[in-house]
């Protein structure tokens, strides 16, 4: 046991090494995300009524697509120099590259997550940083990893794999993606009688669920 | 020839059912003519949900037997389900429209038929995009378990997602409920039997022509 955190800390490392050496990733989901929302805050002068009504749409939707093209290129080298099959050969569980892959996105989606807020804070005069959004951003992340680095490997063996992983992605990640805009939604309003705790069960549960399940599927996809 | 049977069989019921909503069932007191929509919006809807139901249980069946025409059945339902979930949410729009007043609204069941409908472009894109073989129809089959699993939690999501948006019903007598009479339940009821016959008809055809294709490695 002791053996395989071992392993999942040296997989985790090998991609934060690749990371720091390339930061292709962290790049890729700070540029697009705020130049997502830089174009939204092109489309009216008046970006207080963009805040109030449509401000935790751009924010997510941002880091959403963003982090789709990442995920893209974050398996693209994968697949390309075939290094997936060779994890494979590891007489270690192959949920272990699943869960490696899903730790070292949540890492660099939450640091991409405080760029694009802060700006987004700057561009759309928005007070969003509070306990509720950094709860929910952790449960957002944690399901949005997950499921994204399974239809991540999934999709790197197709020709359309930009298309492909956010066809995928979205429709499965919505139950967190309306919890995450509904909690956004609660902080930018400044609304106290919310349905968080709601949410937050149904945010947890879809965490908990999809964990489960992708570990218990992760190997069934990978076989020959 | 008991494929060419039944589809005659279903024509002809179809028929009936048209002539049931246009001619034979009462107008709705507050919502009028267009509510006879509802005839074929709710049997497709219904078809639309089975259909995710029925990939489920096929998908499984593939994945723990190996056996091509599971996942062949799989496909087909997808298709025919996709058409279906296309004919719920087209004459839903219309509907809603001067019923709600508007031609669409964050209620939960939309939300969900809405993300329904993406599972299925998802599964069916997924069918297009990867390489054929062993491996495309194992992870078509995991993808469309994972789709069914998720739509209770969608549905879920939706219903909270409702409580916190107001209700947009502007339409002039939408706040009133309206009453079904027996000769509209019976109505209602035989087009959800069409729609069913249909339905199967429909994914015995293209589950005859995907195999014509496999077949070919088309």
């Amino acid at each position: 046991m002791l053996n395989w955190f071992r392993v999942l800390y040296l997989l985790i490392k090998k991609d934060i090494k690749i990371e720091l050496q390339t930061k292709e990733t962290l790049v890729t989901i700070c540029l697009f995300g705020l130049l997502i929302i830089t174009v939204f805050s092109l489309s009216t002068e008046n970006n207080s009524l963009i805040n109030q009504n449509f401000g935790a749409g751009i924010l997510w939707s941002s880091v959403i697509f963003a982090g789709s093209i990442a995920m893209v290129k974050f398996f693209y080298h994968e697949e390309q120099n075939k290094t997936l099959q060779s994890l494979l050969v590891m007489p270690v569980p192959s949920e272990l590259i699943l869960f490696s892959k899903s730790i070292v996105f949540f890492l660099f989606l939450s640091i991409s997550e405080i760029v694009i807020f802060l700006i987004s804070s700057v561009l759309f005069n928005l007070n969003i940083f509070s306990l509720k959004l950094i709860i929910g951003s952790v449960v957002f992340n944690v399901g949005y990893s997950v499921v994204g680095s399974f239809f991540g490997v999934i999709s790197s063996k197709s020709s359309s794999k930009e298309i492909l992983l956010t066809m995928l992605l979205i429709p499965i990640i919505t139950p967190i993606l309306m919890f995450i805009i509904a909690t956004t939604n609660d902080v930018i309003r400044s609304e106290l009688n919310s349905n968080f705790q709601l949410w937050l069960g149904v945010g947890i549960s879809f965490d908990i669920i999809f964990l489960t399940l992708m570990s218990y599927l992760f190997g069934k996809i990978l076989e020959e | 020839m008991v494929r060419q049977v039944y589809l005659i069989a279903t024509g002809i019921v179809f028929t009936v059912s048209i002539w049931m909503i246009f001619l034979w069932a009462p107008t709705e007191i507050n919502q009028g003519q267009v509510q006879r929509i509802l005839y074929l919006h709710v049997p497709f809807a219904w078809a639309s949900m089975v259909a995710i139901i029925a990939i489920a249980f096929t998908s499984f069946l593939f994945l723990y037997t190996k056996n091509d025409r599971w996942d062949n059945l799989s496909q087909s339902l997808a298709e025919v389900g996709l058409v279906s979930a296309v004919v719920m949410l087209f004459s839903g729009i219309v509907w809603a429209k001067p019923v709600w007043g508007v031609w669409w609204t964050g209620e939960a069941k939309l939300t969900t038929a809405l993300v329904l409908f993406f599972i299925y472009c998802a599964y069916l894109l997924f069918r297009n995009y990867f390489p054929p073989g062993n491996a495309r129809n194992r992870i078509a089959a995991i993808i469309a378990l994972i789709g069914a699993i998720d739509s209770p939690i969608i549905y879920y999501a939706a219903q909270i997602w409702e409580q916190n948006h107001p209700k947009v019903i502007v339409g002039p007598l939408a706040s009133e409920e309206s009453n079904l009479n027996g000769e509209m339940v019976i109505t209602l009821l035989f087009c959800v039997l069409t729609v069913t016959l249909l339905f199967v008809g429909l994914v015995w055809t293209q589950y005859q022509t995907n195999k014509l294709l496999r077949s070919k490695n088309v």
